[in-house]
């Protein structure tokens, strides 16, 4: 993906954060005599100073690029294939573990189960990697619920 | 001195020695394994340590800490991927003193300046660390607000990426921290109506999802990165006396300079064992011989990226700033367990700064004897193949953040923060700036609060007084050169490209 939209997004992504604690600071009531500065302020200072930051860092971004433009950057070839998308779907385990977590479904199952799939996948659900995740998953998730479970007496579901 | 005696005495016993040694274990492995570093470790082991008490946990943690650095120059040796980013000047050398046929002798200059770097900054810092929290007793509220601005500039200015996008990462901290109960005036604040949100965003879960979380899914990325055939130690770790002798003054010299680094809040271990490298090369008689393998360079390098551990747990525990992004993990485990590091903090709790002492001395003892004997296995251990390496760390994330408060709204914080930080890494808005400004977001409004109460509102104040004006005066300077070097080096490229350009 292009630089300058990469850190457009990036910059415009906080921006919005910047801009939404600046606008609810504005419903905290104003400073009491002790505190010249009151709840809201340094909030709102932050936020500016974010916002201001994140146009200068997209200038400068627009600027490096377009000041140079027979500069062709000839990207340095990668030796190995990269995988977004194995990560995408890695981190969709990671969010169903949470919601399996939330819907109290019993850790030890739900832990398990993340394991061995997760592992199944980073191998490419190859067959010679069954057997061995399934083991590996078991181990790990029955260690982990006792001891959390046991030993550090969270109150795992 | 008899507290640190007895610090020590209940380190070396058999209720405290197992957290040493588990935690060298456990940081060297964590610094040699690519795509694990020692703040990951350290991250992911904060959860089990609520159920310690806090000198078990220290212990515990401060062994972690400083095996990392030397688990991170096995894999710089023996693979040339450095196992934690300060090791990257050991590849340097290490790897082509490895690739001629003599990896022991690299690992053995590694391994034994790694533990002089560390047992001198260890003795820097029991000197130094009393003397230093007694003056930032006397330290006013403007002067820790520009202490934590400076760290903050410096670590956003030596990050990678702009300072710009260091600062904006820094401030993106600072703002993240607020949420929550106002401390001064109890209002509940930028909640969003989030009950959950009250208590403000829970410490771990923002440093596991950051620091931990968005390495793995990084490293799942980049899973198809090839981590080359591993060079297998047989002989030769020994190193002789006449060797060490001519080693004496490039170790002294470098465990000096990278302490003196470490102390300064935000700089790292990275940091100072770049200086500590440049500084042998620039002051060695033959500079030539440096990169082809050459023991000057792995023993200056190793003893700098070593000694600035205990050089950055001065202004941790005198002052209560951290002096790497580390420190911040060990800062978070210190308000964990209810205690409040700063320069109160000998005077309260004198025996927390014992513990950590003299865990220091001890863990530095036991990773000497680890290294020595466990180096073989190590080697074997690094083949850990990642498909089942990852899954176990992603159920320890969710499941460290989710013992935090036994809440599953932390473990979605935990993600939010992964993609986050993940965004923000890979974009060269520098995670560290965005770690310290979270942790010391609450110490630099609360200063600039109570420093605006004492001087009636006015901000000159922090001019006046030389504390806080000289580290408003070493921030903006940071700024400036940091800007104005990013222009040079932009300036430099663009001439070099064009006279390419031209020649062609």
């Amino acid at each position: 993906m292009n630089k300058i939209l990469k850190d457009v997004i990036v910059c415009s992504t906080i921006s919005l954060v910047a801009v939404v604690a600046f606008w609810s600071s504005l419903s905290l009531p104003p400073p009491p005599l002790y505190d010249p500065l009151g709840a809201g302020m340094l909030p709102r200072i932050v936020a500016v100073a974010i916002i201001c930051l994140s146009i200068v860092a997209v200038a400068q971004s627009v600027i490096k690029h377009y000041l140079a433009p027979d500069r062709i950057r000839a990207a340095k070839p990668r030796e190995f294939v990269l995988k977004p998308w194995l990560a995408v779907i890695v981190f969709g385990y990671t969010v169903l573990f949470a919601i399996m977590l939330l819907v109290r479904i019993p850790y030890w199952a739900s832990s398990i189960l993340f394991l061995f799939i997760t592992m199944l996948t980073i191998s490419r659900f190859k067959r010679s990697a069954v057997l061995p995740s399934a083991a590996v998953a078991v181990i790990f998730g029955s260690a982990v619920t006792l001891l959390f479970g046991s030993v550090f007496y969270v109150d795992l579901p | 001195m008899y507290g640190f005696l007895d610090a020590l005495l209940n380190v070396l016993s058999f209720d405290t020695l197992p957290f040493v040694v588990g935690g060298v274990f456990l940081g060297v492995l964590f610094g040699s394994i690519p795509g694990l570093t020692g703040a990951m470790g350290i991250a992911l082991l904060l959860p089990a340590t609520f159920y310690m008490s806090v000198h078990h946990a220290l212990t515990l943690l401060v062994s972690l800490y400083i095996a990392a650095f030397c688990g991170g120059l096995v894999t710089a040796i023996l693979l040339r991927i450095p196992g934690e980013p300060a090791s990257i000047v050991t590849t340097f050398d290490g790897y082509p003193m490895a690739q001629n046929g003599e990896p022991g002798r690299a690992l053995g200059y590694g391994i034994g300046s790694s533990v002089f770097g560390g047992v001198f900054s260890w003795f820097i810092l029991v000197t130094l660390t009393y003397p230093l929290s007694e003056i930032a007793v006397r330290f006013r509220p403007f002067d820790i607000l520009s202490l934590v601005l400076m760290a903050l500039v410096l670590i956003a200015a030596l990050g990678k990426g702009s300072i710009i996008k260091g600062l904006i990462a820094g401030l993106l901290g600072i703002l993240v921290s607020m949420p929550g109960v106002d401390p001064s005036t109890g209002q509940v604040r930028l909640t969003l109506g989030f009950h959950d949100l009250d208590g403000g965003f829970s410490t771990l879960s923002v440093l596991i999802g950051a620091y931990a979380l968005s390495r793995v899914l990084s490293d799942v990325v980049e899973i198809e990165r090839k981590v080359g055939t591993i060079i297998r130690p047989t002989k030769g770790m020994w190193i002789g006396l006449r060797e060490w002798r001519a080693q004496a003054w490039n170790m002294l010299r470098s465990s000096l300079v990278a302490c003196w680094i470490g102390m300064l809040p935000g700089l790292g271990s990275t940091t100072g064992s770049i200086v500590s490298y440049t500084v042998a090369k620039t002051t060695s008689k033959t500079p030539e011989k440096f990169g082809t393998g050459y023991a000057d360079g792995i023993v200056a390098s190793e003893s700098g990226n070593s000694a600035t551990v205990g050089g950055a747990l001065i202004p941790l525990i005198a002052m209560g700033i951290p002096g790497s992004v580390i420190d911040v993990f060990l800062l978070a485990a210190l308000l964990v367990h209810g205690l409040q590091p700063g320069p109160l903090l000998f005077n309260e709790h004198p025996e927390i700064a014992y513990t950590i002492f003299a865990a220091f001395l001890v863990a530095n003892l036991v990773l000497l004897v680890t290294m020595i004997f466990g180096i073989r296995l190590l080697v074997k251990i690094l083949v850990i193949p990642v498909q089942y390496l990852f899954p176990v760390i992603l159920m320890f994330c969710i499941t460290g953040a989710f013992a935090d408060n036994n809440r599953v709204f932390d473990v979605f914080v935990m993600l939010v923060f992964g993609l986050g930080g993940l965004m923000l890494d890979k974009n060269g808005f520098g995670l560290g700036a965005f770690v310290i400004g979270f942790v010391l977001g609450p110490v630099a409004e609360r200063s600039l609060r109570a420093g605006l109460t004492l001087s009636d509102g006015s901000y000159l104040d922090i001019f006046m007084h030389p504390v806080s004006a000289i580290c408003v005066m070493i921030a903006a300077a940071t700024f400036v050169w940091s800007l104005w070097s990013q222009y040079r080096l932009n300036r430099q490229t663009e001439i070099a490209e064009a006279a390419a350009g031209g020649g062609g």
